[in-house]
């Protein structure tokens, strides 16, 4: 063993069980030979025992009883801390869902309530006198242009029969919204239009709607009982 | 160290992250002693000590949950807290600062007193009480990284590889600290460091 390899293992040579067998007897026999390695050895004894002395005296030191009550106190303090924080965080996750239900339920029934608001419907409204018929706009299945709805109404006037199509009349268009007339005219007129006039009356002056168009052309007729 | 029948530290750990009032008093009790010898060797000062005892369970107390085993022991976790808050103190105050070999600070070891075993005469417990006191002022005026070594090595017997954990820091690196603050420390002592007993070379045991 050389003096450089001994000084690296002279600290733990000087302790007992330190070091392997081999590598103690090795040392020691390196200090027998060689003054100045065991002048080191002695130093590193002593050394030692000075830590040996004072870790014996360390032995009965600790942190005093009072430190260990006010740390289970911070303990059990920062666990009721914890526990409030949590109860409260699920009172605020409970309170967003129940406004997001609120929401969602509000939202459901505004939709509801627009899809109900954009169906078409019939609706009759009076302007000037004039009873004016919004009728609906309807496409046969095979897409053809839309038909005028024959509606009975029963109006401040009196019952009215069907709309009858004139036969020479274009339907009337999607956009167009159409207007009743109330007519006088003769039965015999209403033939022309279309209306079936048995030839006894021919002469008797009638009331009847006109559905004209916006065009002015009648679209079709009822009469007025 | 705690024997096989007591619960591991990582299981006294995950007890206290759980609310377990039982589980941190043990943890407390196995652990607050190393810690407690540890800042005391470091500070010099029995209310430094406690400080450091009380704010690293405090830190526990709030951040164990960011212990992660893959990274080390708990025992590391706890020293590590309480070298961060050694540095501090000894940041704080001056009086820490590596002491020149005449200064006159005395230094207290806690509950120590003169204490002598049973067949000892007066002069060998004053002569042993002279020896801690000067070991204890030697390792207070190491650099703060060979005196951690020591601490743990030396005065408390650790093992390097416990050491090494506790400090965060390669094995190796706890030897070199070790062998150089050793170093320094025979040449500290060197001329009053007159032994109880002089070891016998042929035997060349130190006990």
């Amino acid at each position: 063993m050389t003096c450089a390899e001994f000084e690296n293992i002279v600290h733990e040579l000087a302790r007992p069980d330190a070091l392997d067998k081999s590598a103690a007897v090795r040392a020691k026999f390196h200090a027998q030979t060689c003054e100045r390695c065991a002048n080191r050895l002695a130093q590193a004894q002593v050394l030692a025992l000075a830590f040996d002395e004072a870790a014996q005296d360390a032995e009965r030191l600790e942190a005093p009883a009072h430190i260990e009550s006010a740390l289970v106190s911070a303990f059990r303090e920062h666990r009721r801390s914890l526990e409030r924080n949590r109860h409260r965080e699920r009172r605020t996750r409970l309170r967003w869902l129940e406004w997001s239900a609120l929401a969602a339920a509000a939202a459901l029934l505004l939709a509801i309530g627009a899809w109900n608001f954009s169906r078409p419907r019939i609706e009759q409204t009076k302007r000037n006198g004039r009873a004016v018929v919004t009728n609906p706009v309807n496409s046969n299945a095979n897409g053809a242009a839309p038909q005028t709805e024959l509606v009975e109404t029963v109006t401040a006037e009196g019952l009215n029969t069907d709309f009858v199509p004139v036969p020479y009349g274009e339907s009337l268009s999607p956009d167009d919204s159409g207007l009743v007339v109330r007519v006088s005219m003769t039965r015999s007129a209403l033939g022309s239009l279309g209306y079936p006039v048995d030839e006894v009356h021919a002469g008797d002056v009638v009331q009847a709607d006109l559905l004209v168009g916006e065009d002015g052309l009648p679209r079709a007729v009822r009469l007025v009982q | 160290m705690p024997d096989e029948a007591e619960p591991r530290d990582e299981e006294l750990l995950r007890r206290m992250m759980g609310g377990d009032d039982d589980a941190f008093r043990s943890f407390y009790l196995r652990h607050q002693r190393p810690i407690y010898r540890f800042a005391l060797h470091m500070t010099g000062r029995p209310e430094s000590a406690e400080e450091v005892v009380q704010e690293a369970f405090m830190t526990l107390i709030r951040e164990g949950a960011k212990f992660d085993s893959a990274r080390g022991t708990p025992q590391g976790f706890l020293f590590g807290i309480a070298r961060n808050h050694v540095r501090r103190l000894v940041e704080s105050d001056s009086r820490f600062v590596p002491l020149a070999e005449d200064d006159d600070l005395h230094v207290r070891a806690g509950q120590a007193s003169l204490s002598y075993g049973l067949g000892e005469s007066l002069s060998d417990g004053l002569a042993r009480a002279e020896i801690t006191e000067r070991v204890h002022r030697a390792v207070l005026a190491l650099p703060a990284h060979y005196r951690e070594a020591v601490s743990l090595c030396d005065l408390q017997g650790f093992d390097y590889a416990a050491a090494a954990k506790a400090l965060g820091c390669p094995i190796g690196t706890v030897r070199s600290r070790l062998a150089r603050a050793r170093e320094m420390l025979v040449a500290k002592l060197r001329p009053a460091a007159a032994p109880l007993k002089k070891p016998s070379t042929a035997a060349g045991g130190a006990r």
